[in-house]
């Protein structure tokens, strides 16, 4: 047994350093391979059995070392295989049983570890089945951990932010360590729900479409494959020359620690434990996102992380000025809206007075020109984000007339294919035009439409 | 914070039921709980000279763990003294893949055998850091210019993975496909098929210093100036204070080097914390675990 826990030993190290592209343990010629490149590098055929084993000490264990618990079978896993060092035996067995097979086939040297593994094909055959389970079983579960990690990040936990009450704090927060460890005075208590923890099951449910936040647009995988043999000559290797990497990964300015006094957070009351846990979840990751737009130099860095932390937490989240014109723009928003919906009207009076025809050629201008513009309740963030309230209201006017005009194409063309006037296609054609536009206002201001 | 006269103390702070270890010139450190702990490494249960380390360190197969001496050669933190080694190692970074010790000195990356390190491959630069990942890959990563880079070595293949234009990566771990990797306070994901994202930023920190997942109860631990974080969901909770913690988690347990003061701490039932019901639970639950002298 000892000969093939150093062959295993001695195959993972190959591997790990790249010795074998090779050592594919479940390829018979995979040990082949490995024995050419250990040749190649100077250590002669069948080097696989002149390595040594990794000369690790035996140590004994002092008093006060890690208690062996008895281990759970992991979920799904079963038998004596479970969870990661289920993994590690059965991936050192793997390579054990591997490297039997390999003696076998190989014919050379290997006459001590068929000896002591002493394994029929059969055996080997359902070991490796059991090991190949097992590995798979220990993928998807980790797999399925990993998903519930990055599908429930911070930037997800947009159900408990209904109220925008609790960020109003977000910037005198900032400088606060992110789980309350130094909070003092009557918030003490609350704050330290942060110390523990929420179950998975209520920590709200994942907003379709959300994910970590983005920081690049290039995808590891569609960039230029970067990877090469490793050059060997004798018994040294090298890295491959070239220096584009698969994907570029460009950091957001890190701030520096505030250095202004703490503030104590109020958390409103009436709300459960673990949803004020769930929102300082966001609020910690907020206070951190919202401290590196302020700080960034990269004016666009910095208007598209405030419009992901507005369009998420709403104008209670943006910090200093930005705050205040999205008030002033939402104020501005409100006062055009009621003018555009008096317009609308009006266009909508003329439009089934008969004038529908010049209404239709318009429409059709507007209309033509709202597909083109993408998201437009961007642009209005955009501008409000940009510190140019009068531009905001400039663009918000603009929009709302198209969309009125929108609103007046479709309900003229309701018009042109009936062809007919009459009261309940003109209540229709009215209700219509109301429901577009407020659909409208409540995907633009989905928490402040009137 | 107070100091006590080297019993175990149970306290509550902040509502938080915590266990203090206090000693002689030994810093308060405070758990979770319900966590047990275990001390493997600290100056007052080590009769042995302190050996300076390095802040980095590996758990083997069997609980085995390994550490880096200041001076670059590999040192039992369990037996407490140096691995057999026929001259010195002069290490600058080691990793473990199932057992075997993969190391790093200049720019050569190799692996520890019968008292030897064997040079195998010649690095693209020097003062690399070295991570294994599963399926046998192996991640190197460190600073270049103003920025960093993570090479990949995979199979007999080697390439630039990823480039960092700016920021020192201070830790990277990897679990299945996906790499984690701090930059200032900040955590950052890549993986396959996947634009890289930021993780979470820990808020009025200045530093992530090192990042270990279990990769089966999907936490993410991480550590920040004298505390380690637990972090899932989008939260990220206290779970130790008072060591500045270089991070490993493996089979069951989390482990935590502090270098500077020679302490190692394990921890484990921290799979607890996703189901520890809340807070209301948890703020109520009896304290569980205790550290053993």
């Amino acid at each position: 047994m000892m000969s093939s826990l150093r062959a295993a030993a001695v195959t993972a190290t190959c591997v790990a350093l790249g010795l074998g592209a090779l050592s594919n343990p479940r390829a018979v010629e995979a040990g082949t391979a490995l024995n050419q490149l250990c040749g190649a590098a100077g250590y002669g055929a069948g080097c696989i059995r002149a390595f040594k084993p990794s000369p690790m000490p035996r140590v004994s264990v002092p008093r006060g070392s890690m208690p062996r618990a008895p281990r759970a079978a992991a979920p799904g896993g079963g038998g004596m295989f479970g969870g990661m060092a289920g993994a590690i035996v059965g991936n050192l067995l793997f390579d054990m049983l591997t490297d039997a097979i390999e003696s076998s086939v190989e014919g050379a040297a290997g006459a001590e570890g068929a000896a002591e593994v002493a394994i029929n094909p059969e055996r080997i055959s359902a070991f490796q089945q059991a090991i190949q389970e097992q590995q798979r079983l220990q993928e998807a579960r980790e797999s399925t951990f990993l998903a519930q990690l990055l599908d429930r990040s911070a930037n997800q936990l947009i159900g408990g932010s209904q109220d925008l009450g609790i960020l109003e704090a977000v910037r005198a927060e900032a400088g606060r360590p992110f789980d309350g460890n130094v909070a003092t005075g009557p918030d003490a208590a609350e704050l330290s729900v942060l110390d523990v923890w929420c179950s998975p099951d209520l920590s709200g449910t994942a907003v379709a479409g959300s994910g970590p936040v983005p920081v690049g647009n290039q995808t590891l995988g569609q960039g230029p494959n970067t990877m090469e043999p490793v050059q060997c000559m004798g018994r040294l290797c090298a890295f491959p020359p070239g220096n584009v990497p698969a994907v570029t990964v460009r950091t957001i300015p890190a701030p520096a620690p505030s250095a202004a006094p703490l503030t104590p957070v109020s958390l409103p009351a009436g709300k459960g434990l673990v949803a004020e846990v769930r929102e300082s979840g966001d609020r910690m990751f907020w206070a951190g996102l919202g401290r590196v737009a302020e700080r960034t130099g990269d004016p666009q860095t910095q208007v598209d992380l405030l419009i992901y932390g507005w369009t998420r937490f709403g104008e209670a989240a943006l910090p200093g000025m930005q705050r205040e014109i999205a008030r002033e723009g939402r104020g501005i928003y409100r006062r055009v809206v009621d003018t555009v919906m008096a317009e609308t009207f009006d266009m909508l009076s003329d439009a089934f007075s008969g004038r529908w025809q010049e209404a239709l050629e318009q429409s059709d201008t507007i209309g033509d020109r709202i597909r083109e513009s993408l998201a437009p309740e961007f642009k209005l963030a955009r501008l409000a984000l940009s510190e140019d309230p009068a531009a905001a209201g400039r663009e918000a006017g603009e929009m709302f007339s198209e969309q009125a005009a929108d609103t007046a194409r479709e309900v003229a063309k309701q018009g042109l294919l009936k062809r007919v006037g009459g009261p309940e296609w003109v209540q229709e054609g009215v209700s219509h035009s109301a429901d577009v536009v407020d659909n409208w206002l409540k995907s633009v201001f989905p928490r402040s439409s009137p | 914070m107070r100091r006590g006269t080297g019993a175990i103390a149970l306290v509550a702070l902040l509502g938080f039921p915590s266990l203090v270890l206090a000693g002689a010139g030994v810093p308060e450190v405070e758990v979770w709980a319900q966590a047990r702990v275990t001390r493997i490494l600290s100056p007052e249960m080590d009769r042995t000279p302190r050996v300076a380390l390095q802040p980095q360190f590996e758990v083997l197969p069997g609980d085995r763990i390994v550490g880096l001496s200041a001076a670059g050669d590999l040192y039992d933190l369990r037996a407490r003294k140096p691995l057999p080694a026929k001259a010195p190692a002069r290490l600058s970074a080691f990793t473990a893949d199932r057992g075997l010790l993969i190391t790093i000195r200049d720019r050569q990356l190799g692996w520890y055998e019968d008292g030897e390190v064997v040079d195998r491959v010649e690095l693209p630069q020097a003062g690399l850091q070295i991570v294994a990942g599963a399926k046998r890959r192996l991640f190197l990563y460190g600073q270049r210019g103003a920025g960093s880079v993570i090479y990949l070595l995979h199979e007999g293949r080697a390439g630039l993975m990823v480039e960092v234009p700016e920021g020192r990566i201070s830790s990277l771990a990897a679990i299945g496909e996906r790499l984690f990797f701090a930059v200032g306070n900040t955590i950052y994901t890549v993986a396959s098929r996947q634009p890289p994202s930021v993780l979470f930023i820990a808020a009025g920190q200045p530093q992530v210093r090192s990042l270990a997942a279990d990769p089966v109860s999907g936490f993410l631990y991480l550590s920040c100036g004298r505390a380690v974080y637990a972090l899932r969901a989008g939260v990220a909770v206290s779970i130790l204070r008072g060591l500045e913690g270089i991070l490993r988690y493996s089979g069951n347990a989390l482990f935590v080097l502090d270098a500077e003061r020679a302490s190692l701490i394990g921890l484990q039932g921290l799979e607890k914390l996703a189901t520890a019901g809340g807070a209301p639970a948890a703020a109520d639950a009896p304290a569980a675990g205790e550290f053993k002298e």
